[in-house]
């Protein structure tokens, strides 16, 4: 018995251990990606302006320097962390209760809605929060975000009551989520029809995602629904791991199964929407993260959520430097690097990996 | 502790699955339930810790109506071991056997519940595989894990089907005589669906044999007569009797 809870503690230790590893990785990552860019800078020079900003001192530091910083890499950069750590929280939860291992943001239509929301502003000029009109020179670009936003969450919400209305079983839920994201893709392709040359370039560049578009203040709302969200996910991993195996066997377990499925539903599709919102459609880090991170610490959502949220971190930031990097001075968005970058690694895991449950 | 279950009634959309049925279980009995493929045993299981709901009648633990129950209560009376879980997934045999301890824990588990869980490994010997992947176990230790984690709600009553499913004969013998114990040493009730007529009988309190969701015979273990088997089963039986009072069914060809 000794043994046995010893045993245990090791298992444990090792995803404590594998975790500071991660975090260690995404901070180094993200200290390397600041000093990248047009004016390279040295680490210590990066860690020198970085305590210069947090910690006031009397140190006199180059203004356009700190600006450089402050304005234009950091924004990029923590958004690049925030919404990586979003959607790889997202795709973890829906893993878990659709129990499909493919099932990732575009799963149930979050996607697709939003850049129809997206398309709804750029090309009829009709925004929730307010007309834009036609020219997309003047283009508000939170009339796009707010609408963005608002259909991914409409469409979230017709999925959670369509499944609901079908007893919230998992396929139910998947083929709502199909079904949405095709009539959403659909009704996008018909504005694409009417509009003019430049408002589809506009939805384009829209689509691909590019953490370039981030300001502080998409930064700071992401941030605070990441903040809300988390305590309430991470309440419930005792439940995702009741689900893991069958709704009877959790529901014999004590976890009220359609709640805890609704409440993950609107939590994922809250994750995946604001992000998106603000930068445009990132593929692959909702699929791909919660796969690594059930490759390296194992099936305990108390431990994998935390992970997938760590790696989708890493992930999105490793995708931006890179795709600021590899072609520089010209920067790449990062929604087709995840994609060119996702494949591979996915390709790969599905191939190494022997057990089914991916 | 008393397990009493009056005039339930279920059915499937219109197609009626259980039709009054009623009985009792004492605390420390252990009560089989025998009938052919479809007859509702299931079923019945189902609906005794409200995985189903019947549209008539209800189930009574200690006279407490279990439909006024939350799901967690629901969890901390009774442990069920269904008849197939197909999904196995690369949890460890610990944290697998750690999921029945769902309705009892907090966020994270507590000294009780690393004490239960390795009382029970080691009850059931798994000692030896409690860090190994579920997904890598045999069907036949795949089976001890799920009842060791039913166990592990510390429950008051085990609903077990088809527990010797894919066991094969020691395992079959050593799962039932765990069971048994447990009802005697901690009071348990246990209601187990069964196929294997012979081995039901032998570990068994009481019978209860049901057909096309109504209960046909309800009795101790020596009252069971062939012809119950032969009008429920539809084929001639005959039967031997090994001297402790435990009546051997065989088909008669």
């Amino acid at each position: 018995m000794r043994q046995v809870l010893e045993e245990y503690r090791g298992l444990i230790k090792k995803r404590s251990i594998v975790m500071v590893a991660l975090a260690i990785m995404l901070l180094s990552l993200t200290l390397f990606s600041i000093s990248i860019g047009s004016m390279s800078l040295s680490l210590g020079k990066v860690v020198e302006v970085l305590t210069f900003i947090f910690l006031p001192s009397s140190r006199r530091m180059d203004p356009s320097l700190v600006r450089i910083i402050i304005n234009l890499r950091l924004p990029r950069i923590i958004m690049a962390i925030i919404a990586g750590a979003c959607l790889g929280i997202a795709g973890t939860i829906l893993q878990v209760i659709l129990r499909n291992p493919l099932a990732s943001p575009y799963t149930i239509g979050v996607t697709s809605s939003a850049a129809f929301g997206a398309a709804l502003a750029i090309i009829l000029g009709a925004g929730i929060i307010g007309w834009m009109g036609k020219n997309i020179i003047y283009m508000n670009p939170y009339v796009v975000v707010f609408n963005a936003f608002t259909f991914s969450a409409m469409c979230s919400i017709i999925v959670a009551f369509l499944s609901l209305y079908k007893g919230t079983s998992p396929s139910a839920t998947i083929l709502a989520g199909i079904a949405m994201t095709y009539l959403f893709s659909a009704a996008t392709s018909l504005l694409q029809y009417f509009g003019t040359t430049e408002q589809i370039a506009a939805l384009v560049f829209w689509v691909f995602g590019d953490l370039g578009k981030a300001e502080w203040l998409d930064v700071s709302i992401t941030s605070c629904i990441f903040l809300i969200t988390l305590p309430l996910i991470m309440w419930l991993t005792g439940d995702y791991n009741a689900l893991i195996s069958s709704d009877e066997v959790a529901e014999s377990l004590g976890v009220n199964v359609r709640t805890v499925r609704i409440i993950s539903l609107i939590m994922a599709s809250l994750l995946t929407a604001t992000p998106i919102a603000f930068i445009g459609t990132i593929s692959f880090i909702g699929l791909l993260a919660p796969h690594i991170a059930r490759l390296v610490i194992g099936l305990d959502y108390r431990y994998l959520v935390p992970t997938s949220a760590l790696i989708g971190a890493i992930l999105l930031l490793a995708a931006d430097t890179a795709g600021r990097t590899v072609l520089s001075p010209l920067i790449l968005p990062v929604g087709i690097l995840t994609a060119f970058m996702g494949v591979p690694l996915f390709l790969y895991l599905l191939l190494k990996r022997r057990e089914g449950y991916l | 502790m008393i397990l009493r279950v009056a005039g339930v009634c279920f059915r499937y959309g219109s197609l009626p699955v259980l039709k009054d049925v009623t009985f009792e279980v004492n605390k420390g009995e252990v009560v089989c339930i025998l009938g052919p493929n479809g007859s509702g045993k299931t079923t019945l299981l189902r609906c005794i810790n409200r995985l189903l709901r019947p549209y008539k009648g209800s189930v009574l633990v200690n006279e407490r109506d279990v439909i006024s129950l939350k799901r967690g209560e629901i969890a901390k009376i009774f442990g069920y071991v269904p008849q197939i879980e197909e999904n196995r997934f690369p949890l460890t045999v610990f944290e697998a056997v750690m999921l029945g301890r769902k309705p009892h824990m907090g966020w994270r588990p507590s000294k009780r519940d690393f004490k239960a869980v390795s009382d029970i490994l080691r009850d059931l010997d798994l000692e030896g595989l409690a860090m190994r992947k579920v997904s890598e176990l045999s069907g036949g230790e795949w089976r001890k894990v799920i009842m060791a984690r039913a166990l592990a709600q510390e429950p008051e009553v085990l609903l077990l089907d088809e527990p010797t499913n894919h066991l094969d004969l020691k395992h079959q013998v050593e799962v039932l005589s765990l069971v048994r114990t447990l009802a005697k040493k901690k009071g348990l009730c246990v209601i187990m669906a069964m196929h294997d007529i012979n081995l039901a009988l032998r570990f068994s309190d009481k019978v209860i044999v049901i057909s096309e969701g109504r209960i046909v015979f309800s009795g101790k273990v020596s009252e069971l007569s062939p012809s119950i088997v032969e009008r429920v089963y539809g084929i001639k039986v005959e039967v031997l009797h090994d001297g402790n009072g435990i009546p051997i069914i065989i088909p008669a060809i």
